[in-house]
């Protein structure tokens, strides 16, 4: 019984489908060339984008799901996406794929700044490519935006949550502890034809 | 390298793994406290070289861990550590995943993620805006962020990574 994505791809045509190879090798290429942070961006960039795997929407909902559970949301939104792709293999690939690169660069670069006499260009450097990533991750905001102004309250639920994080700067979990059952329930009287 | 070390990793970094909601910054401060003051697998000092050094690594916005563990018992330490600490939370999350496969159908299953999306993105926009004013914001940065905007979003076979490279060259200039 093929799943949504599986249905929805096979409508939408011709795009190479996930192999649990280029779904590792994907992930692996994300997770160590993701400098700046952003890695959310980088995985709509080729899930969605370039490879096609994943529509605008289902990005959205795995996305939502990933930021609100505990640890990384790059992570749990790959083990996500992987789960819905390929099941538990998939999963597990985009864990270690994603993973394994970050593990050692990180260790290299401890190593590299301990031997670095002047870090302010370093440093400069980082910065730089953090406000870059910082220009993939509105791309992600856009078109998110956009995929959940389709379903009734959303563009008002993730206007409220952004103005309550960033705007109030209340914390994170009562702010979704709030927001969120509110949200839900919405949807559900949307979707039960209300 | 003792195994005591190892042992003493694992207890401390599976709990954060499954406290950090929101990402690895809820949990900065009780790393801190375990590494440096219960563990002493690091000096104060250190802990903010390590701090800056695990964010301008590519990857999950904080690979703390990995050089926590790195410090306390080396590559396998490293390893370990990091095992600990993103181990649980993902597995957490296929765990639910799955659970809620069977469910894919139904009405509360599907109100749940239609519901949590729209959290989900304004949760990314706040991000957005907290990380651009921790990191000092700025005319220059803004115009790195808008410029690099522009280009993925017009050219999509455009390497990410030079784009990046390029608002990195940018600021180390600015900086010269």
């Amino acid at each position: 019984m093929p799943t949504p994505m599986q249905q929805r791809r096979a409508v939408a045509g011709d795009w190479p489908a996930p192999s649990l190879p280029r779904v590792f090798l994907t992930c692996l290429k994300i997770g160590s060339l993701s400098f700046g942070g952003g890695g959310s961006g980088w995985v709509h960039r080729e899930f969605v984008v370039r490879h096609r795997w994943v529509d605008d929407e289902a990005f959205a909902a795995n996305l939502g799901v990933s930021r609100i559970l505990p640890g990384p949301s790059t992570l749990n939104l790959l083990v996500c996406l992987g789960n819905d792709l390929l099941g538990t293999r998939g999963a597990l690939a985009c864990i270690v794929g994603y993973i394994i690169g970050p593990l050692h660069i990180v260790l290299l670069l401890w190593a590299a700044y301990s031997a670095l006499q002047d870090r302010t260009l370093f440093e400069a450097f980082n910065l730089g490519m953090a406000f870059a990533a910082i220009g993939l991750m509105l791309l992600v905001c856009w078109t998110g935006a956009r995929a959940v102004a389709r379903h009734g309250p959303g563009l008002w639920v993730a206007a409220a949550t952004a103005v309550a994080v960033a705007g109030l700067g209340l914390p994170l979990v009562p702010v979704v502890a709030v927001i969120g059952p509110v949200s839900v329930f919405l949807a559900a009287r949307r979707l039960r034809g209300a | 390298m003792r195994d005591g070390d190892l042992l003493a990793l694992i207890a401390v970094f599976v709990p954060f793994s499954l406290l950090s909601f929101g990402g690895g910054n809820v949990v900065i401060a009780g790393i801190q406290q375990e590494a440096v003051n219960v563990h002493q697998w690091v000096t104060a000092r250190q802990f903010i070289e390590l701090f800056a050094i695990s964010r301008a690594a590519p990857g999950p916005g904080s690979m703390l861990a990995t050089l926590v563990g790195w410090n306390a018992a080396g590559y396998v330490g490293a390893v370990v550590a990091t095992a600990a600490f993103f181990g649980p939370s993902s597995l957490l999350c296929l765990g639910l995943q799955r659970a809620g496969q069977a469910h894919r159908g139904k009405l509360w299953y599907r109100a749940i993620r239609e519901g949590l999306a729209p959290v989900g993105i304004g949760l990314t926009i706040a991000a957005v805006v907290i990380v651009f004013r921790l990191a000092g914001g700025g005319p220059l940065a803004l115009a790195i962020v808008v410029a690099a905007a522009a280009l993925f979003s017009s050219l999509p076979r455009l390497p990410t990574l030079l784009v990046l490279f390029a608002g990195g060259v940018v600021m180390a200039l600015a900086a010269l």
